[in-house]
């Protein structure tokens, strides 16, 4: 494998490895919690005792970012896990079966893909209680059906495929044809779709936390650190937006890396490192 | 004593990393003037580099080292670019095999001809159409305007080439190159396109340069003959003396295997004594397809109350064109559609998916592109070996069968050349000892000296293992040294089912029609080409 071509992914695995590990030992790298008021310094810049400075309530950034970066991350992966789920194996049976079910199947997609997604969260809010729980089920249950789409469209015309037929004349059965020869012909498109996923992800829980119907307001995450910070960057505290929105553009875009590199890896095989141009 | 149009003299080409990796070395040979010159070798010796060298258009990574052409007296390689492309424009015209790569899809047939007289000639646009419909009927294309007007992917194969040999021949050029014409055509339509370059050849008094694998064209054609092996000429003679003396063993090697498949209808030992029980049955079976139109919808009958009988132990033709109805009747047979009316009755011993296997004329396409050759051939056993140890055991079986041994086994299918993914394709399929093998067009991707190597393994299977052979194909001559009984196919209708040597006697129009077309024809010849080419360049870039 070229390493030059390797590098950027594996800049953005080293930064994710470090982030999940700083994340993980959060309690052992500050010395105040994320949680922990401090009237007495408010909006004070970074120095030494506040690495990354304080909020507007004299919360340590620093502790904030960390303990923040756990349920960004929890969030991006489980959402993308549970939306992927559907969507590939939603995706699949509609294009498989075809006909009739498959027209039934899309028909339900497109109505629920004409609800705008923000809406239908704040919606299905009001029945459930406000936890990260929720918020990873509402946005994996929001962002499937894309994924649905995609799938289906490839399944149906890779069910068409000579080689799939010539499974077929050979004795297979539809679940074999489905699982050894259909699906893995669409890795690539799941790798891609997964890892958009986990910036979906990321992206949507910032997005819900700073309108503020997203994590509790009691709990840090990177979007409710961004959350109603707008007035203080123009009064010169720049420090309160800019920790935690490095933070998110930076994971989204070393998870967007990685997924290139893996496309690769899922690539045909006459693709993968072939002659060089 | 004629003169020459063109010379070519010392002619190397070579690969662009290294000088020492020939792939034609040091040709040379003349065109007379109103002479057709025919190039003849098998896939992969150099011939279309050759034609192409000439024109100019080598492929990146594939340089001319040395080599002189004289062309009306002028050397064409020491012109610059701009002269030698007007200079090849207006005096060569040249026709390739691939017959929708030569247009530009976006554009019609008439933009083609408008393009062309606009670089090379002063005719304004009134002028320019009635000289490109005139050529168009020249070419003896039904509806010169239609075509005109219409889109390449409008047309059929054999009407592109008419289009292509007409843009070829619209400025009178003195030399036509036709690199593999009529190689991707059925036969029919091959025999009317040599025949308009004939009577091109005797209308203006033009000189072709002819390139070709088939030594039937060759034989109808050709003045002069060179023979090409490996980048080399190893016998230039007039087309009698080759014909009847041939001196190079390459050349008579050639011949042998020309002869073997063109003298199909001598060789007819294979006559049934009797009919064993019925295998497969097809009763009364129709299949339509529905095609959309804009919003107006149209029925194509593809099969249409057909009836026919495989029996055990027989190996049975299925003959026709392309478009006859032998694809759908194929899939029917192997219960990969229904018929909308009619039955399909399979007799075998063995369950229908177990007892039937299937060759596919594009074996690559038939091949998952994520698995090894290993995993290909095995797969039937996973199904229904399952839980037993002999899959390894007899996977090594079939491939020693269809000759090949294990080293291919952890290949993949794109690693494989064209002859290798068919013995691929067909060990495979006689993995699970089915009862039927269904071929659809098992010659399609070979070169002669394979199809012949291929037929013999066939006739092997079928006499040691009992297996009956539904061979699919439009090459009559194969079917006829091969097969017990055929039937001829035309317009989803069976014409007439007989044994071989009836056939070849038949009084039927259409049977004939398929009969007196006695060139072979190898579609595929291109592909293998370009896929020896890819593996050369792979090569020398690792």
């Amino acid at each position: 494998m070229n390493f030059k071509k390797c590098s950027i992914a594996m800049w953005s695995a080293c930064y994710l490895l470090a982030l999940a590990t700083l994340t993980a030992a959060a309690p052992f790298l500050t010395s105040y919690g994320p949680l922990e008021l401090d009237l007495s310094a408010v909006l004070e810049p970074p120095s030494r005792n506040h690495l990354l400075g304080t909020d507007e309530l004299g919360r340590d950034i620093w502790s904030r970012l960390l303990y923040g970066g756990r349920i960004s991350l929890t969030v991006g992966f489980h959402a993308m896990v549970i939306s992927i789920g559907i969507g590939v194996s939603y995706g699949a049976l509609s294009g498989f079966a075809g006909g009739l079910i498959d027209r039934m199947l899309m028909r339900i997609v497109d109505t629920l893909l004409s609800i705008p997604t923000i809406i239908l969260i704040i919606g299905l809010q009001v029945f459930l209680p406000r936890n990260v729980l929720t918020i990873i089920l509402l946005i994996g249950a929001t962002s499937w059906m894309p994924v649905a789409r995609l799938i289906r469209t490839e399944v149906l015309s890779l069910k068409g495929e000579i080689f799939v037929q010539a499974s077929a004349v050979l004795g297979a059965s539809p679940r074999h044809l489905l699982l050894r020869h259909v699906l893995p012909q669409t890795l690539p498109t799941i790798a891609v779709m997964a890892i958009s996923g986990i910036s979906h992800s990321i992206l949507a829980e910032s997005t819900l936390s700073f309108l503020g119907i997203g994590i509790p307001p009691h709990e840090a995450s990177w979007g409710n650190m961004l959350s109603g910070v707008q007035t203080y960057i123009l009064s010169g505290g720049w420090w309160v937006a800019l920790f935690p929105g490095l933070g998110i553009t930076l994971t989204a875009l070393a998870v967007t890396f990685l997924g290139d590199h893996f496309q690769n890896r899922f690539a045909l095989p006459q693709l993968k490192g072939g002659p060089s141009t | 004593m004629k003169e020459n149009l063109l010379t070519v003299k010392g002619l190397t080409i070579c690969t662009a990393s290294s000088a020492d990796i020939q792939l034609v070395q040091n040709l040379s040979f003349q065109v007379a003037s109103g002479d057709i010159v025919s190039i003849i070798g098998e896939s992969g010796s150099g011939k279309s580099l050759t034609a192409k060298a000439l024109l100019d258009l080598l492929p990146a990574g594939i340089q001319r080292l040395s080599g002189t052409t004289q062309f009306q007296g002028s050397d064409l390689f020491s012109m610059s670019r701009q002269a030698k492309r007007h200079f090849l424009g207006t005096q060569v015209g040249f026709v390739f095999q691939d017959t929708f790569g030569s247009f530009d899809p976006m554009r019609t047939i008439g933009q083609h001809f408008m393009e062309l007289f606009k670089a090379h000639s002063a005719l304004t646009r009134q002028e320019a159409k009635a000289k490109a419909l005139h050529l168009l009927r020249e070419m003896r294309l039904p509806y010169p305007e239609r075509v005109y007007s219409s889109y390449p992917d409008e047309l059929s194969g054999g009407m592109r080439q008419r289009v292509q040999l007409a843009l070829a021949l619209a400025l009178d050029p003195l030399l036509l190159i036709a690199d593999e014409p009529t190689t991707a055509l059925d036969p029919p339509v091959q025999a009317d396109i040599l025949q308009l370059m004939k009577s091109w050849r005797a209308r203006t008094g033009g000189s072709i340069l002819l390139i070709t694998h088939d030594l039937g064209v060759v034989a109808e054609m050709a003045d002069e003959v060179l023979v090409m092996k490996e980048g080399t000429i190893v016998e230039s003679a007039p087309v009698e003396k080759l014909f009847s003396a041939p001196v190079h063993p390459h050349t008579m090697s050639l011949l042998v295997h020309y002869h073997q498949l063109a003298a199909a209808g001598q060789r007819l030992e294979f006559e049934p004594t009797t009919l064993q029980e019925p295998l497969l049955c097809l009763l009364d079976a129709s299949k339509t397809y529905l095609s959309r139109r804009g919003f107006r919808k149209e029925e194509i009958q593809a099969v249409c109350q057909v009836t026919l009988t495989i029996h055990k132990n027989e190996i049975f033709g299925l003959i026709g064109e392309s478009g006859s109805g032998k694809s759908t009747l194929s899939r029917l047979l192997l219960h990969l559609e229904k018929p909308q009316r009619g039955t399909v009755r399979w007799s075998g011993n063995m369950p229908i998916r177990k007892g039937i296997q299937w060759v596919h004329q594009d074996p690559i396409a038939s091949f998952d592109p994520r698995w090894s050759v290993e995993k290909i051939i095995g797969e039937g056993a996973d199904y229904w070996f399952k839980g037993e140890s002999r899959k390894k055991e007899s996977i090594l079986a079939v491939l020693a069968q269809v000759g090949l041994d294990e080293t291919v086994l952890p290949l993949f299918p794109f690693e494989l050349s064209g002859g290798m993914r068919q013995r691929v394709a067909l060990a495979r399929a006689l993995l699970l000892e089915p009862e039927l093998l269904v071929l659809d067009e098992p010659f399609a991707s070979l070169d002669l000296s394979s199809q012949s190597k291929m037929l013999a393994l066939l006739r092997r299977i079928n006499e040691t293992r009992r297996t009956s052979i539904l061979f699919i194909s439009h090459d009559i001559r194969a079917a006829l040294t091969l097969c017990h009984r055929i039937a001829v196919m035309a317009q989803g209708k069976i014409i007439e089912t007989e044994t071989p040597r009836r056939l070849s006697q038949s009084s039927n129009s259409e049977t004939n029609r398929l009969l007196s077309s006695t060139l072979t024809s190898c579609p595929a010849e291109s592909k293998i080409e370009f896929e020896k080419k890819r593996e050369t360049e792979y090569a020398h870039s690792t």
